[in-house]
């Protein structure tokens, strides 16, 4: 049974500290995990939490993305009861704007919005890694009658100047929310997550329009709506949860699911959900006579002679004979030649390694095409 | 181009159990990832050939399972079409249950559009031909039927039983008959037959009229003799999946890629349908080589030769050589197993050592715990 719920992802991010993975493709675009794409778990947890109707909203290298997303048919969007728009912005009768900010994203949609006219919205971003059903915090939301509840998990103390840092009381009403504090005692930080009533949101948005502000929701929405006393929520997620906006971020979070694949669960054991992603005309794997592949994660269309331990390799990578590859995520694509030593990187997308190439490093760094 | 009608006909795939028990022979896995059945799907899809019927004997289940939203194999979704002919009439009627007589029972799909001619392949013979260079010459021969064959040299051990064709020195088919092992050099049928829809009609009267028993390959051998039915030679890459040994044994020869090559690479690529399987784990004590290994695996054995399909798992210490593990398998701790079939959702625990042969693989029945 689908919900009263529409869901709108922010996808226009451009990642910067992505460095060149981002140099031609958006950051919830960027690939993860052997298979999947960053934007893959915020729509396979839509798809999973029975939301339908959902719009993607675009803007930095949007063509990828939106090809990607096509139709929504990878996480089964284009179901009888859907609704999936991919939402870029446009040239209106009154001029043409990029999107200012987050809150300004949304606000440049109302007329999709309306026309769908939900009791609820959910505002996700699309940088995060993780899984959760947003259906529970809906039931949450309904439960305690709020007019905006936020995701929210347990960060460390070095950490909370990064995030927007909520105190909540008994009944996890939000006291203060206080967006990259410098200190706080509290641990509970925003995850981006919102779910609004459509009504008293579309208010808020249309009167943040009409003001000199960064258009923002943590910044803007969310703090006005505290200060006229509207009922904010937290929800909060326990789950595994991790930002991969940087290099060594993204390179970890690989390496998490060689280390401790229950985490995430991709393999569905424990979640019982599944995560969709595009299906690729290839070959299963491949691996040769004198190869070894170890404790590592391999996708198909990859062909195999070398050594790869401790590795993720995306789809259709080759290595080899002789080449060593260990602690290193090698993008689709990737072509090792003979010999070559590869460790501790991430090699990009469709890059070609000759033979007897050294890319060894003692920080984690990005190989560029 | 003519209006082109593709058909992959499963009948004339003979069934080998204990593997096709519950399936028919088109839906046995392939690489793990594939059905062979996708191998004739794929030619057609490559040869631009969009609108599909698949002639279902048996095992229908497996068939739509297999299949799913059939739109992997058309280049347009709205232009092409991959139907499923079933004739529930006879299905229980072994005799009865012919390519013919679906044919007949599903006659709408041929008359929906005006389809000019109709290519007509198997699904256990494994092949890559474009068939619009067949096409080509049955235009220019004005032939009534073109049949497909390809040139064997080791007729008196290889294809026994499978039909064989005479030739005569015009190119022209005298006959076709069962390969019974006496010659080396044979005319190995490939069951793939190349007619104009007006001609199929007339074959299909003839038969009903004949013998309601007739097969297609059995009304062409019929009328050859007084009808111009010309043939086409094939000279790539032949492997034919009709026994246990031959399933394993052409699973095993793909694991080569000069061989497999020859069947699909990126010019002639393989369409089948995802199943949303995450990547394959390997882990410590992983040691594969020489292996397809399909997406959704656990690996912590030692894997030689062989092919493993989707979400199997492959225990510590476990040896698995010269096998086919199905998908959602699993060998677990200490199992030896060399030239073993595991078929699907199977679980080897108990019994720690199966050893079989090339000549005489060893079963494992589906969903069975061992």
């Amino acid at each position: 049974m689908t919900n009263d719920m529409v869901a709108l992802v922010l996808a226009g991010g451009k990642g910067t500290r992505l460095e060149g993975l981002t140099k031609k493709t958006s950051k919830p675009a960027v690939y993860f995990g052997g298979k999947y794409r960053i934007i893959d778990f915020v729509l396979s947890n839509c798809a999973n939490s029975n939301i339908s109707k959902i719009g993607v909203l675009t803007q930095y290298e949007s063509i990828e993305i939106s090809n990607y997303c096509s139709n929504g048919k990878h996480w089964g969007f284009d179901g009888n009861v859907c609704d999936f728009s991919i939402l870029s912005p446009r040239q209106k009768q009154d001029g043409s704007h990029w999107y200012a900010g987050t809150a300004d994203a949304i606000y440049q949609n109302l007329d999709w919005i309306d026309e769908i006219n939900p009791k609820y919205v959910l505002i996700l971003s699309s940088d995060h890694i993780y899984k959760m059903n947003y259906d529970k915090m809906l039931k949450f939301t309904e439960s305690v009658d709020a007019d905006c509840t936020i995701g929210c998990l347990k960060v460390e103390e070095k950490d909370v100047s990064r995030f927007g840092i909520l105190t909540l009381d008994e009944e996890q009403r939000v006291k203060t929310f206080i967006e990259k504090p410098k200190h706080s005692t509290s641990r509970d930080a925003s995850m981006g997550i919102y779910i609004f009533k459509w009504d008293v949101l579309r208010e808020y948005l249309v009167d943040d329009a009409k003001k000199e502000t960064e258009h923002d929701f943590g910044k803007d929405i969310i703090p006005n709506m505290m200060n006229s006393n509207k009922k904010v929520y937290g929800y909060p997620f326990a789950g595994y949860w991790r930002d991969v906006g940087t290099i060594e971020s993204l390179w970890r979070t690989n390496m998490d699911l060689l280390d401790d694949p229950d985490a995430l669960d991709l393999y569905n054991n424990f979640s019982g959900f599944k995560i969709y992603t595009e299906d690729t005309k290839s070959l299963p794997q491949y691996i040769g006579p004198n190869a070894r592949v170890t404790n590592s994660m391999v996708n198909q269309g990859s062909i195999i002679f070398g050594k790869v331990n401790h590795s993720v390799l995306f789809t259709s990578c080759y290595v080899g004979e002789g080449s060593e590859i260990e602690d290193a995520v090698i993008m689709p694509g990737v072509r090792i030649g003979k010999n070559c030593k590869v460790k501790n990187c991430i090699i990009s997308p469709s890059a070609k390694i000759k033979d007897n190439s050294e890319l060894v490093f003692d920080k984690v760094c990005l190989v560029n095409r | 181009m003519a209006r082109i009608l593709g058909l992959v006909n499963l009948h004339s795939s003979p069934d080998f159990e204990p593997i096709t028990k519950n399936r028919t022979t088109g839906t046995l896995a392939l690489l793990g990832r594939y059905a062979i059945m996708d191998v004739p799907l794929s030619n057609f899809s490559n040869s631009g050939i969009n609108t599909v019927g698949v002639l279902v004997n048996k095992g229908l289940r497996s068939v739509i399972k297999h299949m799913d939203n059939a739109m992997s194999y058309a280049h347009n979704t709205k232009l092409g079409n991959t139907v499923i002919c079933y004739n529930e009439k006879y299905a229980n009627d072994f005799i009865y249950n012919t390519d013919i007589n679906n044919i007949v029972e599903n006659k709408w799909l041929f008359e929906e559009q005006s389809y000019k001619y109709v290519v007509i392949a198997p699904a256990h013979i494994l092949y890559r031909l474009d068939f619009n260079k067949v096409i080509e010459e049955h235009i220019k021969n004005e032939a009534s039927v073109t049949c497909v064959y390809s040139k064997c040299s080791s007729g008196k051990v290889d294809y026994i039983g499978r039909p064989i064709m005479d030739i005569n020195n015009f190119g022209l088919l005298t006959g076709i008959k069962k390969n019974l092992g006496v010659e080396d050099n044979v005319n190995l049928s490939l069951e793939t037959y190349v007619i104009s829809i007006e001609k199929l009609y007339e074959l299909i009267v003839l038969a009903q009229k004949t013998s309601k028993f007739f097969s297609l390959s059995d009304v062409i051998n019929f009328i050859c003799n007084t009808s111009s039915v010309h043939t086409y030679e094939y000279t790539g890459y032949v492997s034919m999946v009709t026994s246990m040994t031959g399933y394993l044994k052409t699973s095993l020869d793909l694991l080569d890629f000069n061989v497999l090559n020859q069947l699909f690479n990126n010019d002639w690529p393989i369409y089948t349908n995802t199943h949303d399987t995450p990547p394959t784990r390997y882990l410590a004590n992983a040691w594969v080589r020489n292996s397809f290994v399909s997406n959704g695996a656990l690996i912590n054995g030692k894997v030689e030769n062989s092919v493993i399909c989707r979400d199997t798992k492959i225990g510590d210490s476990a040896h698995v050589k010269n096998s086919i593990i199905l998908s959602g398998s699993e060998v677990a701790q200490d199992a030896v197993l060399e030239y073993v079939i595991v078929d699907k959702n199977a679980k080897v625990i108990h019994v720690k050592e199966l050893k079989g042969t090339l000549e005489k693989p060893i079963y494992v029945g589906q969903g069975d715990i061992i």
